[in-house]
């Protein structure tokens, strides 16, 4: 009798002090919370939000200061190569103006399509779904592209021969540059034709389905500029093959 | 006496379970809300970094224009220097825009039908390849010689698929040119592009020194020079 009367007292006891723990732990956890990691990790995005601003207001002036700069340049080289009065050379000037049309260093303007994707806002069963995908804006493109576009840009990116579209965590890559969504894609070419054949296709109703926003827009005139960086890091690896 | 006592630790157990639950379910909680700032701060880093460096190519780009112009405006360079300048960068925009066959280390990938008659290939197979060996960097590709550009589609015929407004077949063959090591250990990598389509179909991957990428063909059939109006 005596035996079990301790057990009794001992598992009260046993019980009681784990409460007491739990009691604790839980006070703790919900105060550290409060008043520690929310407050320091919502200063520390303040201040990268700041530099952030920072960054592209600088990123504003590099970019008139390089339209600048490249207007000057490409002025004094037409009116040099001008002035030498040479057929061959005025050949080779035009070549070189149409392969920058081609190969997305020039800026164009023309009518076409703007393309407006946003992750789901009621995120369903399966989230991976509700989410936009490197793959989705890669088909979205090529339905684009089938439909004869004739330049594209995703957030104002050119899309280039060499253009990569992968996700890296909560962001795409696209020309090595990291964007969030919503992702604005904007295409020149036969704003009709491109409309109706993208509200046809597979993909957008594939994303419409998984409640992912998907906005189509006919406009008369959109300006797609030019790829402004160096575009060594989509040659330097190329060697002309020589002709035997 | 006895009753009392058993009602007194069922009640302390009940409450202990309860505490357990909801000490379980805070935690959660917070670890939600914490992964998702988590992942609100590292978008805004992302973005900074992407700035930043955007920032220091242009820097580099500005300078590297303010020298040429220097460079192009001086008395140093003669006519000929001048009209080879030219020359130049002539031959830099047609390797850049798929106008000349170019030779470089690099991979050939060959895709066939698996063993499955009905899993033949598709067009966002290849689609999603080429996007892979693109990331990684590859700076020329073709799909069974036809070299890929920026405006080339790739779409599902039937059994054909059609790159650059020619029909293909399989089996596919899918060059690149980057660095050949790099290329092979990201598309290899476990649980990458290779694993996913080698669950329906044979891939071969063979590393070169000497990858020959043909330049295009049938460029009207790409571009569209009449849309493409220069803004001004």
């Amino acid at each position: 009798m005596k035996i079990k009367y301790y057990i009794d007292k001992f598992v009260v006891f046993l019980c009681l002090f784990l409460l007491g723990i739990f009691l604790t732990l839980q006070y703790q956890s919900a105060k550290s919370f409060a008043d520690d990691s929310n407050r320091k990790d919502s200063s520390e995005i303040k201040e990268y939000i700041e530099k952030l601003e920072l960054e592209r207001e600088e990123n504003k002036l590099l970019l008139e200061e390089n339209e600048k700069l490249e207007k000057d340049f490409e002025n004094s080289k037409i009116k040099y190569y001008k002035e030498l009065n040479n057929y061959e050379i005025e050949k080779m000037l035009s070549e070189r103006d149409i392969l920058k049309r081609y190969s997305g260093l020039t800026d164009v303007i023309g009518e076409g399509v703007i393309v407006t994707i946003m992750d789901a806002e009621e995120i369903t069963d399966d989230l991976e779904l509700s989410l936009i995908h490197d793959m989705d804006i890669v088909r979205i493109i090529n339905v684009l592209i089938e439909n004869d576009a004739a330049a594209i840009s995703i957030n104002n990116e050119r899309y280039l021969n060499a253009s990569e579209i992968i996700c890296s965590g909560p962001t795409v890559r696209i020309n090595r540059n990291y964007y969030p969504a919503p992702y604005i894609i904007a295409a020149v070419g036969d704003a009709d034709v491109i409309y109706a054949n993208l509200e046809k296709s597979n993909i957008i109703s594939l994303l419409r389905n998984y409640g992912i926003y998907v906005g189509i827009e006919k406009k008369d005139e959109i300006e797609i500029s030019r790829y402004s960086g160096s575009v060594d890091w989509m040659i330097s690896q190329l060697k002309e093959v020589e002709e035997s | 006496m006895k009753i009392f006592k058993t009602i007194a630790l069922t009640l302390v157990c009940i409450m202990l379970g309860i505490m357990l639950s909801l000490q379980y379910k805070t935690i959660g909680a917070n670890e939600k809300i914490m992964t998702e700032e988590y992942e609100r701060l590292e978008d805004v880093k992302n973005q900074l970094l992407t700035e930043i460096r955007k920032n220091e190519e242009l820097r580099e780009k500005n300078k590297e224009l303010q020298d040429q112009i220097e460079n192009f405006q001086s008395a140093s360079s003669n006519e000929s220097q001048k009209i080879e300048m030219l020359q130049t960068e002539i031959e830099r925009l047609q390797i850049f825009s798929g106008f000349t066959d170019v030779i470089g280390s690099g991979v050939r990938i060959k895709l066939k039908r698996g063993k499955h008659e009905y899993s033949s290939i598709r067009d966002t197979d290849i689609l999603k390849l080429v996007n892979e060996l693109k990331a990684t960097g590859a700076q020329a590709i073709s799909v069974n010689g036809q070299r890929l550009l920026a405006m080339s589609e790739i779409r599902k015929a039937g059994n054909y698929i059609i790159i650059n407004g020619v029909q293909t077949a399989e089996p596919f063959e899918v060059l690149a040119i980057s660095d050949k090591d790099k290329l092979e250990a990201a598309i290899t990598m476990t649980g990458g592009i290779v694993d996913e389509l080698e669950l329906y179909m044979d891939l071969e991957i063979e590393k070169s020194d000497e990858i020959v990428i043909k330049k295009v063909e049938n460029e009207d059939l790409i571009f569209n020079i009449d849309l493409l109006k220069p803004a001004e």
